[in-house]
């Protein structure tokens, strides 16, 4: 279950944020726009970093038990 | 279809990607008994759920935009900078930071794929199924790929081997190179071996596949998301033919 929740992460969260990162640099929408648009992907980017951290970080402490 | 559709398109995606999250999660809550690991989950999906807020109030932001959108010119700089990468040796590492990470990896399975290889895909401590869902999404044939699984999960189209178990994966590998011609392999991600596997072992993983790389002239791309570990990838990088940081 940690695997599958740092691969959700890592994997299709963070794969699609790059996509939607790399098509909104690429339209003229006006700094206004890109400004808002480019805040909220930098945020779900930092939490989803987080939450990939968490996972992780429990995947190494229960492997260290073991 | 145009830049703005293909926006919304991947913002879609997103927000499936937001959904599913939260869903999966809640899963885990019935199953998992340990109270700290619970309450961060907890945490986890309540963040979800803005995600899923956020990603929303984004497609309505560019559904609403009424000027006219234009496409800023690409440079071609990216297709280049690839095809230089792969011509860097048989044996390659590939430093780029986790936020990039996966969409490096979909842009050298597409230019390999072009390049009419076939992939061998170790997917090392992650789970296949999600990185599967995103080469179809970006139109690359799974048929070119043969996945080798070193998570804990079994995948069933996939030949599943032990994280630990490195003589076994190095045999995996060689069986494959034999098989089929023109191959590249991506290995995803070669930091975490360090979770299962001492450094010592680790290098002589990698010098074997490396001297069988040029040995049969195939290519092998030794991802990692984590390029703050300078002594780690200092030694790695010493038994590669080259080292990029993306």
């Amino acid at each position: 279950m940690l695997e599958e929740g740092q691969s959700i992460e890592e994997v299709p969260t963070l794969g699609h944020l790059s996509m939607v990162e790399e098509l909104i640099e690429k339209i003229n929408f006006g700094e206004p726009v890109k400004k808002k648009l480019m805040a909220k992907i930098n945020h779900l980017k930092k939490e989803t970093l987080e939450h990939s951290r968490f996972f992780s970080k429990e995947i190494i402490k229960i492997l260290k038990k073991k | 279809m145009n830049v703005q559709k293909q926006l919304l398109d991947a913002l879609d995606k997103q927000l499936m990607t937001e959904i599913d999250a939260q869903r999966v999660y809640r899963g885990f809550l019935k199953k998992i008994d340990n109270k700290e690991i619970t309450g961060h989950i907890k945490k986890i999906i309540i963040d979800e759920i803005e995600h899923i807020a956020i990603v929303e109030d984004m497609i309505k932001i560019v559904k609403e935009y009424q000027k006219p959108v234009k496409e800023l010119k690409a440079t071609g700089k990216k297709g280049k900078e690839l095809k230089n990468i792969l011509e860097g040796g048989n044996s390659i590492l590939v430093l780029c930071n986790i936020e990039g990470y996966t969409d490096k990896i979909l842009m050298f399975l597409k230019k390999l794929t072009e390049q009419k290889k076939h992939i061998i895909y170790i997917s090392y401590n992650k789970i296949p199924k999600y990185i599967k869902k995103l080469i179809e999404e970006r139109k690359i044939d799974l048929g070119d790929i043969t996945f080798i699984n070193c998570s804990g999960g079994e995948d069933a189209e996939a030949i599943n081997i032990r994280p630990e178990a490195l003589t076994e994966l190095s045999l995996a590998i060689t069986g494959l190179a034999d098989r089929f011609k023109n191959i590249a392999i991506i290995v995803d991600t070669i930091s975490a071996f360090s979770i299962y596997n001492s450094i010592e072992i680790i290098s002589k993983f990698i010098a074997s596949i490396s001297n069988s790389a040029r040995k049969r002239n195939f290519i092998v791309l030794w991802m990692n998301n984590n390029p703050e570990d300078k002594i780690f990838n200092s030694k790695i990088a010493n038994l590669c033919d080259s080292v990029v940081n993306l």
